[in-house]
């Protein structure tokens, strides 16, 4: 990693640095260091990048070089890929998976969709960037990103969570008034989805 | 399936033995359509394809009409937004599978407070179409009793297919557009040199 690269999850949705970042003694480093190394992958296949992840998991890229497989259901897995955009529809179901998930929990934004809304910019029914409603640690471009970004995003995660600096779930309840916020101007949030504020341990 | 009762020709199946109604092509039973409902006018566009126009008053017993005489398919229901006009034209699409042939009706109805009577009495596929288009354009459909909320989850704006919905700005206020975390970028990726 160069030294003109941004480092994802150093700043906040402002652009202002997080400073808290926590300490982290000798055994959350060693667990870091594990657990960078074993990751299990829910794809949220909402829009046409569903079809580049097939070859990553499969010989020709064979994604378990790196430690990541696939996984079924959002409890039970670590790196959240949502791939393409996202319908504000959609949306609800991905912030309702992204809660259900267990800490620690990272998001890739996959595809120019998840990052400004792409080709459905002007569109009245997607969201434009996931980034205001759940907290994403690297965002991959393109068009669809070809497998090669994939793994260089997956290679990107390793060395942030290596580092201590993927830590959107952490944004995530710091700053949870924030997200909530813009969660509700787009959707509501039902009678049986009654989430209390989450509490950073 | 067609009743017995029915006034038309039958002919014999020559598989099954049975009297099922004669085959009627879309010309045909668009002239028997124009004999009973005043103000319609028919055009035929290709073979097997006939355009119909009539008053949207008498929409549900065209429909009828069209299915007695085995144009049982039920294919859509479509709405287009003719601002210019003032106008809501909605197209009925037939089809006949023994005939094999399309018919397609159309009718217009006034964009200000826009109704028009539901099909679903004929065609019970039609109650879907009716529900996308209440959700989509707006249009009322007396006689449906499913007319509730379809695609469009927490929708509080305007029917959005409208051409008079203004996307960009409905965006604009909706989602916030804005050039993400700029000062994160070092100044070679940024057009203003990292200001």
């Amino acid at each position: 990693m160069s030294d003109d690269e941004p480092k994802g999850g150093l700043l906040d949705q402002n652009g202002i640095p997080i400073t808290n970042l926590p300490k982290r003694g000798f055994v959350r480093r060693v667990a870091d260091w594990a657990s960078a190394k074993s990751m299990w992958l829910l794809w949220y296949c909402t829009g046409c990048g569903a079809v580049e992840l097939p070859p990553s998991f499969t010989s020709r890229y064979d994604m378990e070089r790196y430690g990541i497989g696939p996984m079924a259901t959002p409890r039970q897995a670590d790196i959240f890929l949502i791939t393409g955009y996202l319908s504000v529809k959609t949306l609800k179901r991905v912030v309702r998976s992204y809660e259900q998930m267990q800490d620690p929990k990272y998001v890739l934004g996959h595809g120019s969709c998840t990052i400004d809304g792409g080709m459905y910019w002007d569109s009245y029914a997607t969201i434009k960037d996931v980034g205001l409603y759940i907290p994403v640690d690297i965002y991959i471009a393109g068009c669809m990103p070809r497998p090669e970004a994939i793994f260089h995003a997956f290679e990107k995660l390793q060395s942030m969570i290596k580092a201590g600096e993927a830590n959107g779930w952490r944004r995530y309840k710091e700053n949870y008034q924030y997200y909530r916020k813009n969660q509700d101007k787009v959707f509501k949030r039902g009678p049986d989805w009654a989430l209390e504020e989450p509490v950073l341990k | 399936m067609v009743e017995d009762s029915y006034d038309l020709t039958k002919r014999k199946d020559e598989r099954s033995g049975e009297y099922v109604p004669e085959d009627i092509p879309a010309e045909r039973a668009a002239d028997e359509v124009l004999k009973k409902v005043p103000g319609a006018e028919s055009r035929k566009r290709k073979d097997g394809r006939v355009e119909l126009n009539v008053p949207s008053t008498s929409i549900g017993s065209v429909m009828s009409e069209f299915k007695r005489m085995g144009y049982d398919h039920f294919v859509a229901l479509t709405c287009i937004d003719l601002i210019k006009e003032d106008m809501f034209e909605m197209v009925y699409h037939l089809w006949s599978y023994g005939a094999r042939t399309h018919v397609y009706v159309k009718t217009n109805i006034p964009r200000e407070d826009p109704s028009i009577e539901s099909v679903v009495e004929v065609f019970r596929t039609a109650v879907t179409y009716e529900r996308e288009i209440k959700e989509m354009f707006g249009v009322d459909f007396p006689g449906n009793q499913r007319l509730t909320q379809f695609i469009l989850e927490d929708w509080e704006g305007p029917p959005p297919m409208r051409k008079d919905f203004d996307s960009i700005r409905y965006v604009q206020d909706k989602f916030d557009i804005k050039v993400r975390n700029p000062k994160g970028l070092p100044p070679k990726w940024t057009k203003e040199g990292g200001k």
